[in-house]
């Protein structure tokens, strides 16, 4: 069906451009018409390429390591903070497989030799920062002698079974990278969205990385990405490591290894998690790095012409260098509903109702296509707001390709620690643009009204668009100027249930829970006001560890969560050992399963998929919704503080650290300002992603009697947050 | 720049595009006016605005309409005339138009080409009809 929908859309895209060259060109404004038309023949060629990647989906079986394979991990630092690096490192040494580990520091940096001496790794440095990154990884790469290098930025967290899924790829002798999917945990950036509601978590790298990667894989042109990936030096020797010749050396290095015969490998697996650019001026500098990057390749390395190539492979590298010139038409179709209200002329001739009803059908079987081949993941209204948002950015790189910046190149490292100052700069054309468009509104008014035009078909078409483009603008400025964000560590969204020794509410101890965790600190939810800068010893219950710290109230917010007060609370006196332990924590239980319950489907697929069962099946698992309530489990004179993790119409789903059998009875406990407790049965009991197994919890499903569960429901739902 | 200050940028641009309109059109925001008021305006200040106006290019019915009334509430014939021409140009099936331009050059005993308007006000009329 995908085939057929992607043939249709570009049949239907080309018939609608046929009509356009023959009937529309406007000959009394011909520049601005032929403008407008290459705009949308840069977009059929956006959509062939779009549909040519994602044609078929390669999904991959995973085969066993191989048992004596030397194995170096590299992971190449510049500036980035020690502490971040030192979780990268610990989680990179701590990965299953027998491998060297390697600080590859391009910032010479004292702090950083000494960790790697605490940690028990290698160190490797060098005099110059020659190449950058690809100079400082093929450093290493000399010195060392690993068969299989695994490689990682300094912020980008591997999963301890990273290796051994990866691994196996190369048995076969071919292979000479096996690249998996970016994923960012700082789900507060500037290129997340998320929707608790609906556990649904928008990416702007989604379509890139659910389905352009597989669909190039499917073409054997999966390429590497610069982070979470290993490749084979043998495929490397012949040419002393990556590829030095440009800023993009990940795919300028996939390009040269498929040429030579080499195949890669995509595994659409969370095995690494990294940070996203916080502030819109580090997106904007990253985005212009990549799109030079990709762009400056073709001066070099043509895909077109290099030899080696398979067509398709030629075709998805071209796709991918094409994909960066998508600035300039976007910025034609802004600008041109506004010069349209300015100036009364149109890129289109015979504007009328016919046009207009060719327009919707093509309108509508593009984004019928799109969504169809995107298979749930691409978000038409998103991934038009960050083209707005990286338009100029875009242009930018490309001017710089045609025209060159005057002075080499350089890598500019991303900084992913939260803005220093609010992106004011970086925001400035999108200003402009607003203006143009306020100012085209308010011209066609005043025209309209003084009868300078009378066409009002038109100018209401052309307003139209002007205000649409105004509320995606909008949107970008205040992307671009949301509030700074300060904290140095990464804040995750994570219930876990805290309680303060000693602190009694009736005859429960007192409970609270967090609504979000760092290694510095949290977000506490507590059921009533604690006084600011008051300190107190809490108790963090993390799967079967509990985690005892002082915590010092730094705030108290206004808003309320459910029944909670809300509370920002940093954490004081902690010793290394117990900061490594709660990012242990956070990178091995909180990280996997935020991406768990952020990875349903699209509401499309649901309604499909429940229609479907409507059909198929005979039972149907009632719908479930997150709630965060802190509850007391007992259990075969066993007593533990948890949290509830969701709830349904026949019961609740509670975190417990270890698993529980079937049929059990329990006791449950739900704590808060006024605790009550009902006895319940476990109806399932399954593991919780985590990805140490000292982690482990699992998600129990309790059942309640039938007759109380209704009343039950609201007492819950008055104290869930 | 805040958004603040990017609120009084376009504002100030705002007054000053208000300013620019009314310096490029100032002959149709005049004739914006009614025909009732118009019509008492004194000669020098109606028809240089009427003449500019018909200079243009382009020109909107309704303000060819103006001027044609007002034109003829002030007895001012040829204006009149000029503005039923251009409209009956730009309009050609609209049988009424040519009615107004006949009635006006009849008054003026141009009768040929009065007889020619009739004419076409009846042909036109009749393709309306079919």
């Amino acid at each position: 069906m995908n085939k057929t929908v992607a043939v249709l859309g570009l049949a239907v895209y080309a018939s609608y451009l046929v009509y356009r060259t023959l009937f529309t060109i406007n000959t009394h404004a011909l520049g601005f018409s032929l403008l407008v038309y290459c705009a949308e023949v840069h977009g059929f060629f956006s959509l062939f390429f779009y549909f040519f990647q994602t044609w078929e989906q390669r999904g991959r079986v995973v085969p066993a390591p191989p048992d004596d394979v030397s194995v170096d991990v590299f992971i190449t630092t510049y500036n980035e903070d020690v502490d971040l690096l030192r979780q990268t490192v610990r989680a990179a040494m701590a990965m299953d497989y027998l491998h060297t580990t390697y600080i590859l520091d391009d910032g010479r940096r004292p702090e950083v030799k000494t960790l790697a001496e605490e940690l028990g790794c290698r160190y490797v440095t060098r005099a110059t920062n020659e190449h950058a990154k690809a100079g400082n990884w093929n450093n290493a790469f000399r010195q060392t002698s690993g068969a299989l290098i695994a490689t990682f930025d300094a912020d980008h967290v591997p999963r301890a079974d990273f290796l051994t899924r990866t691994l196996g790829f190369f048995r076969d002798p071919k292979v000479a990278l096996v690249q998996v999917p970016q994923r960012y945990h700082n789900v507060d950036s500037l290129q997340h969205r998320v929707n608790w509601k609906f556990r649904r978590m928008y990416t702007e790298q989604d379509v890139f990385f659910n389905l352009v990667c597989p669909g190039k894989d499917h073409w054997n042109a999966a390429f590497f990405c610069g982070t979470g990936a290993v490749l084979r030096r043998e495929a490397l020797e012949k040419r002393g490591g990556l590829e030095t010749g440009s800023i993009t050396e990940d795919m300028h290095t996939s390009l040269v290894l498929h040429g030579d015969g080499w195949k890669s490998v995509y595994l659409d697996e969370l095995l690494v998690t990294g940070l996203a650019p916080m502030d819109f001026a580090s997106f904007q500098a990253q985005r212009l790095r990549w799109a030079e990057g990709n762009l400056k390749i073709v001066r070099s390395i043509n895909p077109i012409t290099y030899p080696g190539l398979t067509l398709p492979q030629r075709i998805c590298y071209g796709a991918s260098m094409y994909h960066w010139t998508v600035g300039a038409p976007k910025l034609i179709f802004y600008l041109a509903p506004p010069w349209i209200l300015f100036t009364g002329s149109y890129p289109i001739a015979n504007f009328g109702p016919t046009f207009l009803y060719v327009y919707g059908a093509f309108l509508a079987s593009l984004v019928i296509s799109y969504k169809v081949l995107s298979r749930g993941s691409g978000r038409l209204i998103m991934d038009e707001l960050f083209n707005m948002a990286t338009a100029f950015t875009l242009n930018q790189a490309v001017k710089r390709m045609i025209f060159g910046r005057g002075r080499p190149s350089t890598f500019v490292v991303t900084d992913k620690r939260g803005g220093k100052t609010r992106s004011v700069k970086e925001v400035l054309p999108h200003y402009a643009l607003v203006a143009f468009s306020l100012l085209a509104l308010e011209w066609s008014v005043l025209s309209l009204w003084f009868g300078v035009v009378d066409d009002r078909f038109g100018i209401a078409l052309a307003a139209f668009w002007t205000v649409y483009n105004l509320v995606l603008m909008s949107f970008v400025i205040e992307m671009a100027l949301r509030p700074v964000q300060k904290r140095q560590a990464c804040r995750l969204t994570a219930a876990l249930p805290v309680s303060v020794p000693g602190l009694t509410l009736t005859s429960e101890p007192e409970v609270g829970m967090t609504a979000n965790l760092s290694a510095a600190g949290c977000e506490l939810l507590w059921p009533r006001p604690l006084p600011v800068r008051s300190t107190w010893p809490l108790s963090i219950a993390l799967g079967a560890h509990v985690f005892e710290c002082r915590g010092e109230v730094t705030a108290a917010f206004r808003r309320r969560k459910g029944a909670w007060f809300a509370h920002g609370v940093r954490f004081v006196g902690l010793e290394q050992e117990e900061t490594d332990f709660l990012n242990d924590a956070l990178f091995n239980m909180i990280v996997p399963r935020l991406f768990d319950q952020l990875s349903q489907p699209s509401l499309i697929s649901r309604g499909w998929r429940r229609i479907v069962k409507q059909f198929t099946t005979d039972y149907t698992r009632s719908r479930r919704s997150l709630v965060s309530v802190p509850v007391r489990l007992e259990f075969a004179h066993v007593s533990f503080v948890t949290m509830m993790h969701d709830i349904s119409a026949t019961g609740f789903g509670v975190i417990i650290p270890g698993p529980v059998p079937v049929g059990a009875s329990v006791t449950m406990t739900v704590l808060g300002a006024k605790p009550w407790s009902v006895d319940a049965s476990v109806a399932r009991c399954q593991a919780m992603p985590a990805s140490l197994p000292t982690f482990q919890t699992w998600l129990a499903g309790l059942q309640v009697d039938r007759t109380t569960q209704a009343s039950i429901h609201e007492r819950v739902l008055k104290v869930a947050a | 720049m805040s958004f603040r200050q990017f609120v009084i940028v376009v504002a100030v641009l705002g007054c000053l595009e208000v300013a620019v309109f009314d310096w490029r059109f100032h002959d149709l925001v005049y004739l914006t006016r009614p025909v009732t008021v118009l019509a008492h305006e004194s000669v020098e200040r109606f028809v240089p605005q009427a003449e500019h106006a018909l200079s243009r290019p382009t020109l909107t019915r309704a303000r060819l309409e103006t001027i044609a009334q007002t034109a003829r509430t002030r007895n001012d014939h040829g204006l009149a005339i000029r503005a039923l021409a251009r409209l009956a140009q730009e309009y050609p099936s609209d049988g009424s138009v040519h009615l107004r331009l006949a009635d006006a050059l009849r008054e003026v005993g141009r009768i040929e080409e009065a007889e020619r308007a009739y004419r076409q006000a009846i042909a036109a009329t009749e393709r309306g009809r079919r």
